[in-house]
């Protein structure tokens, strides 16, 4: 227990240190990057080495604060599995910038910054005081800010990075509510204290505060929109956001607080509803895009909704095994895309990228394994949570026919555009091959290649090999190996029938769609969904009437309050004075100042009698 | 009681400001309202040990925001002033 304690706190330190020192890095630096890759790598050795470690809950106080508050860390199945996720995507997402950010002045400013994002996501993992929690919490949107707008010259960068911490705060002001609450509830913000009060349910009040950190957290409907919008940051940022870190915050707060939710709230119909509502908007939205990196990210929000969904079922520990399967093939895939993209100039547009790894058959296998996971292909990382998340919605909650529908036609869809991707960008397209571009970036390709390798290589032990650790320590009973895919194959073949046959479809309809080269017109609905339902539009009107009422409040400011107003303090002052000066001019008159003596006289001694009396 | 009304009065105001800034020195003020509403009403809760530290520490962070908030007005003056002014078109 000692070892683990020192282990946590050295690395939680030496990670802070790190990541704070790093951030003053702002000139291209060689010895810097190699310090951090380094450090990361260290953190994956720390991860692997606390890994075994997680057969009890450990608590580790780093200090006091304010009264009965104290700082600490704590590890257990949880934290372990996360954090071996976040040290594994982290390391190779450092690895795949040292060739995406190659001819960039500032790359190690960038690669500072993932590291700080990385400590703290990691933070937010480890931390058993909600303190140290929401300083994590606050970091990791600080960090996403900055990564999201690092790009300045472009003015799509910084109009995305500001809808991206705004929406957040939306989140953070709603958890600053569920803190004050949950003190005044427990008298504690110590996660092991409160966590245990099993008899004592959180309010439904608090609940519904963090259900609304959590869904701004991890973009759920309605607060969603700040995500596809974060797609105009560099790909390792969006492998990092969507697989491993800030999205996935939402869900682990959630894993935390299922202990004192009771199992029939309101809490848990709302999020179920809102999260299979997400599910077949995203899932729809994400089939009609035409950016690439877009609809990897609708596909991300539709994965979380399914997390969400598994939670509010009761079953958390398939939340986080989805987590893990998912943080994998979605870090892999948006890497494979940022490379796509590379090799066309950074053009994200879809019917740009055809072909684009058309010689290159290693990248052509990882993104079979990439897309083959996502649409939960038997054999693949997304078979097993995802199915199991379904089959065990379909079992415990028979009633809710639309949850079982939604989880259902979202598992469709998400085979359906998956098929998409690799349709489009596997069509041999000669013309489109750039021999030029492709030649000047083999240096940079060298490290991007071996991250994507790294990480399908993971993708494909995850699921499988996945489970025991994942789902062996959470849940004993839980059948695992070949048991559990006889399991999933017996309940879950509608599933499984869906996935391959609308594979087989998409990969046909493509043939077909290539063969009469595009449908046209497009049906209106199509332009509807495509552009998210409108629902952005929807919120810059409403910032625009934010801001009218705003600028219509300066106006009244200027021209009443500040200039009436003390207009009208500064006459009332002058007419009370005036009125002053001349009852004393009058008192002093001599027949009326007699009379006011014998007045004041007279006051005083009724006065003084009465207070005798009294 | 009264210095509780008087905490929430000053809330209201603090809130106005942040929600309805003019300026970047006006939205620094707004907040430092706030967190003296909040530190009065701590005030107003009767000081315990346990409130004692965080009124200090609720001190504390709002001379370290004022500080951080007046060393980004003195940069953004240096770098970008046409952005001190939220507003211009009130003004």
């Amino acid at each position: 227990m000692m070892s683990l304690a020192s282990v946590l706190t050295t690395s939680w330190i030496v990670g802070l240190l790190a990541s704070v020192t790093t951030l003053r890095a702002q000139k291209h630096s060689t010895s810097i990057e190699g310090s951090i890759l380094i450090l990361h790598f260290g953190f994956v050795m720390s991860a692997l080495l606390l890994f075994p470690m997680q057969s009890s809950d450990t608590s580790i106080m780093l200090w006091h604060w304010a009264g009965p508050h104290h700082l600490s860390l704590m590890y257990n199945h949880v934290s372990a599995v996360l954090t071996m996720l976040l040290a594994v995507v982290s390391l190779c997402v450092q690895i795949y910038s040292f060739g995406y950010m190659d001819l960039d002045r500032r790359r190690t400013s960038f690669m500072s910054l993932l590291m700080f994002f990385t400590f703290m996501m990691w933070t937010v993992i480890i931390a058993q005081n909600w303190i140290l929690l929401f300083i994590g919490w606050e970091g990791i949107s600080v960090s996403s800010f900055l990564l999201i707008g690092f790009i300045r010259e472009d003015l799509r960068t910084e109009k995305a990075s500001l809808k991206a911490i705004v929406i957040n705060r939306i989140g953070d002001a709603a958890l600053i509510y569920a803190f004050c609450a949950i003190i005044s509830q427990y008298m504690t913000l110590d996660y092991f204290v409160f966590s245990q009060q099993t008899q004592n349910m959180l309010w439904q009040s608090t609940a519904f505060a963090c259900l609304v950190a959590i869904f701004a957290k991890s973009a759920q409907w309605p607060l969603h929109v700040w995500l596809p919008n974060s797609m105009v940051a560099p790909a390792p940022v969006s492998a990092l956001l969507h697989a491993a870190t800030l999205v996935t915050a939402g869900v682990i707060l959630m894993i935390r607080l299922d202990l004192i939710i009771p199992s029939d709230s309101m809490f848990r119909t709302v999020v179920q509803a809102l999260s299979s509502w997400t599910i077949l908007l995203m899932s729809c939205s994400a089939y009609l895009q035409s950016d690439i990196k877009k609809v990897i990210a609708y596909s991300t929000i539709a994965q979380v909704g399914y997390m969400c969904i598994a939670v509010s079922v009761g079953a958390t520990d398939l939340a986080l095994y989805h987590l893990w399967t998912h943080g994998f093939f979605k870090a892999q895939l948006f890497l494979i895309a940022g490379l796509a993209s590379v090799r066309r100039h950074h053009d994200q547009e879809m019917d740009a990228l055809k072909g684009v790894f058309s010689k290159n058959w290693v990248m052509k296998l990882c993104l079979f394994v990439g897309l083959f996971a996502l649409a939960g292909v038997p054999g693949f990382g997304g078979f097993y949570s995802k199915e199991r998340i379904i089959e065990f919605a379909l079992y415990h909650s028979p009633e809710k026919w639309w949850l079982q529908w939604s989880l259902l036609i979202g598992a469709a869809l998400t085979a359906m555009y998956s098929a998409r991707i690799g349709a489009i960008l596997l069509t041999p397209y000669p013309q489109h091959s750039d021999e030029h571009h492709v030649e000047h970036s083999v240096h940079e390709e060298r490290y991007m290649q071996l991250a994507i390798i790294a990480l399908t290589f993971c993708t494909l032990i995850a699921g499988p090999f996945g489970e025991l650790p994942v789902l062996g320590f959470l849940n004993d009973q839980a059948p695992r190996g070949v048991e559990f895919i006889k399991q999933a194959l017996s309940h879950g073949w509608v599933v499984l029938f869906c996935s391959i046959f609308f594979i087989i479809y998409r990969f046909f309809s493509a043939f077909i769609e290539r063969i009469t080269c595009a449908i046209e017109p497009q049906p209106r609905i199509w332009q509807y969904v495509r552009a998210d339902f409108y629902f952005d539009a929807m919120l810059d009107f409403i910032g625009r009437q934010y801001q009218k009422i705003a600028s219509w409040l300066a106006v009244y400011e200027s021209r009443v309050l500040e200039k009436k107003v003390p207009n009208l303090i500064n006459h009332g002052c002058e007419h009370i004075g005036e009125q002053i000066d001349f009852s004393i001019k009058q008192a002093q008159q001599p027949d009326r100042g007699v009379r006011y003596m014998a007045f004041g006289v007279v006051l005083s001694a009724i006065f003084l009698i009465s207070g005798s009396w009294l | 009681m009264l210095l509780n009304h008087y905490s929430v009065g000053l809330m209201i105001v603090g809130l106005y400001g942040m929600l309805f800034p003019r300026n970047f020195i006006g939205f620094l003020m707004a907040i430092e309202i706030v967190l003296l509403a909040i530190t009065t009403h701590l005030v107003s809760l009767g000081i315990g040990p346990s409130l004692l530290g965080l009124i200090f520490f609720l001190i504390t962070l709002g001379g370290a925001e004022l500080a951080l908030g007046l060393a980004l007005v003195v940069q953004m003056m240096k770098h970008c002033p046409d952005k001190i002014n939220f507003m211009p078109e009130v003004e």
